[in-house]
């Protein structure tokens, strides 16, 4: 399968799109730069502050889980009819979808943290920040769709 | 076996109430001077999804349940969390009759009413333990 402008492939929680550039700088609580992830292309570009992970220490639980995806023309396709998963994005951008948050992140800080309820189609119908290991405010979870729209997903019906 | 169409906040205490009645034996106003003990059972083999954890992490977490007892409001509560998600199983037992204490028991999968255990008591997720 060919990724056309608007898609995007995701293996194993990795962006394997060609021409794509995530750029976010990290910031601490008082504002600071404490990092800056970058890649190549076009740009997802933004200021964000991690999340952290409430249990680091945790092991990674064993039924965690990835699934594989695409996006196509602003929706998540190729994820054989799941309609409910949990997600992280990761600090340098990437949308990781699957099964227990903790193993999505592997245990990091993230930038977003929650599940999706997918429709048929593959259109994002509703964004949450229900983590129990990262446990995000209502304040942090007011970015999240802009991140999601960064990443060219459509949230205009979420 | 029968499954459980619907369950709420409401249905839970109501559910609970009906329990304890037929563990204590005993009046309603005699019922509710009993305060609750929450032991949370992690059970081997079983999936465990994120809200499950949510409520293991935090609700349910050793800081928040060990060595404490709560009355019958805050139990409802406090397992109320995820409503209309509830445990599938809950364990109903006397832990200290003289200091009027029951002793709840209870799965950390909370699932849709539809999946939740012991219908056939007649006050489902409860389960009597005499």
């Amino acid at each position: 399968m060919a990724a056309g402008a608007d898609s995007k492939y995701i293996y194993r929680g990795k962006d394997v799109s060609p021409n794509l550039e995530v750029k976010v700088n990290v910031v601490d609580d008082a504002g600071n730069v404490v990092d800056t992830y970058s890649n190549a292309a076009k740009t997802v570009e933004g200021t964000r502050k991690t999340i952290t992970n409430k249990f680091p220490d945790e092991a990674l639980p064993p039924n965690g889980k990835v699934v594989d995806y695409y996006i196509e023309n602003g929706k998540i396709k190729g994820i054989n009819g799941l309609n409910e998963v949990d997600f992280v994005i990761t600090k340098d951008g990437q949308l990781i979808i699957g099964n227990k948050h903790h193993y999505l992140g592997q245990g990091q800080d993230v930038m977003a943290p929650g599940q999706l309820k997918i429709n048929g189609q593959g259109q994002i119908k509703r964004i949450d920040n229900l983590s129990g290991h990262y446990r995000p405010t209502v304040q942090e979870a007011m970015s999240y769709e802009d991140l999601f729209k960064n990443l060219g997903l459509d949230t205009d019906k979420t | 076996m029968e499954k459980l169409k619907k369950m709420s906040k409401e249905i839970f205490k109501e559910n609970l109430i009906l329990s304890l009645k037929e563990l204590l034996k005993c009046p309603i106003e005699e019922i509710m001077d009993y305060k609750f003990m929450v032991i949370s059972i992690i059970e081997n083999g079983k999936n465990y999804n994120s809200k499950d954890d949510l409520m293991r992490l935090w609700g349910f977490s050793e800081k928040n349940i060990a060595g404490r007892t709560f009355d019958l409001e805050n139990i409802v509560k406090l397992f109320s969390g995820l409503n209309p998600l509830y445990p599938m199983w809950i364990e109903v037992s006397i832990y200290d009759s003289n200091n009027k204490i029951v002793q709840l028991r209870h799965s950390l999968r909370f699932r849709k009413p539809s999946e939740i255990q012991n219908v056939d008591t007649g006050h489902p997720p409860f389960r009597i333990i005499e």
